[in-house]
């Protein structure tokens, strides 16, 4: 239990590090917030100007765009064994995804399943890769 | 790949968290390396032989080339 503990916790890892995956963090924070807001606003009627809402959807780009610039230079001066588990992670969360995907995609054209939901696969996606980067942490501890 | 690492770290008398500032990584990889568990990159490993000022082929064991060669 205490070896998940610390895989998840990420122990460790020098200060340079920690300060560019808080910087990844507030910027996924910020992306979030910012989708949520964007779908609550037009879901909720408040936002129905076309131009506003290619505005807003400019918006949650523009700072997607900024998440994965914070991401990419966190990997690239990254302690290079949490890189390959970071890698390891991003590998098996895409294969995952894909293989699940594809293999729910034919059942929903048959009819068994209904229509995936964009936001399941997203989740999916965050769990398996955080599930990946706790399998490695602990394979390589 | 084996290696000689936790010996040299141990004759110079360095903790994992000592060495693992002076290669500017984690304690986690130091401890991964000791054990076996993660080979080292080689810009990493010249860091290494340049800290201890051995040869590469000196603290990492090429386990391909180090067994005996059949007559």
């Amino acid at each position: 239990m205490g070896r998940i503990i610390d895989a998840i916790l990420v122990k460790g890892l020098p200060k340079k590090d920690l300060k560019n995956a808080n910087r990844v963090d507030l910027w996924a924070i910020v992306w979030a917030l910012s989708m949520v807001l964007s779908s609550f606003l037009v879901e909720s009627g408040l936002l129905t100007n076309p131009y506003l809402v290619i505005a807003a959807s400019l918006v949650v780009l523009g700072v997607g765009v900024r998440v994965t610039l914070a991401y990419k230079y966190l990997l690239a001066r990254l302690d290079e064994m949490e890189r390959k588990i970071q890698y390891d992670a991003l590998a098996l969360a895409v294969g995952v995804s894909l293989v699940g995907f594809s293999g729910y995609t034919v059942l929903e054209q048959a009819e068994l399943l209904p229509p995936i939901q964009t936001y399941l696969v997203m989740s999916g996606l965050v769990v398996i890769y955080g599930i990946g980067l706790i399998i490695g942490r602990i394979r390589l501890s | 790949m084996n290696n000689h690492l936790k010996q040299l770290r141990s004759d110079y008398g360095w903790t994992q968290q000592d060495l693992a500032s002076k290669l500017d990584v984690s304690r986690q990889t130091i401890i991964a390396i000791e054990k076996g568990k993660f080979d080292a990159s080689l810009p990493l490993a010249f860091k290494i032989a340049r800290l201890f000022k051995q040869p590469i082929e000196s603290i990492f064991i090429d386990g391909v080339h180090s067994q005996p060669q059949k007559s």
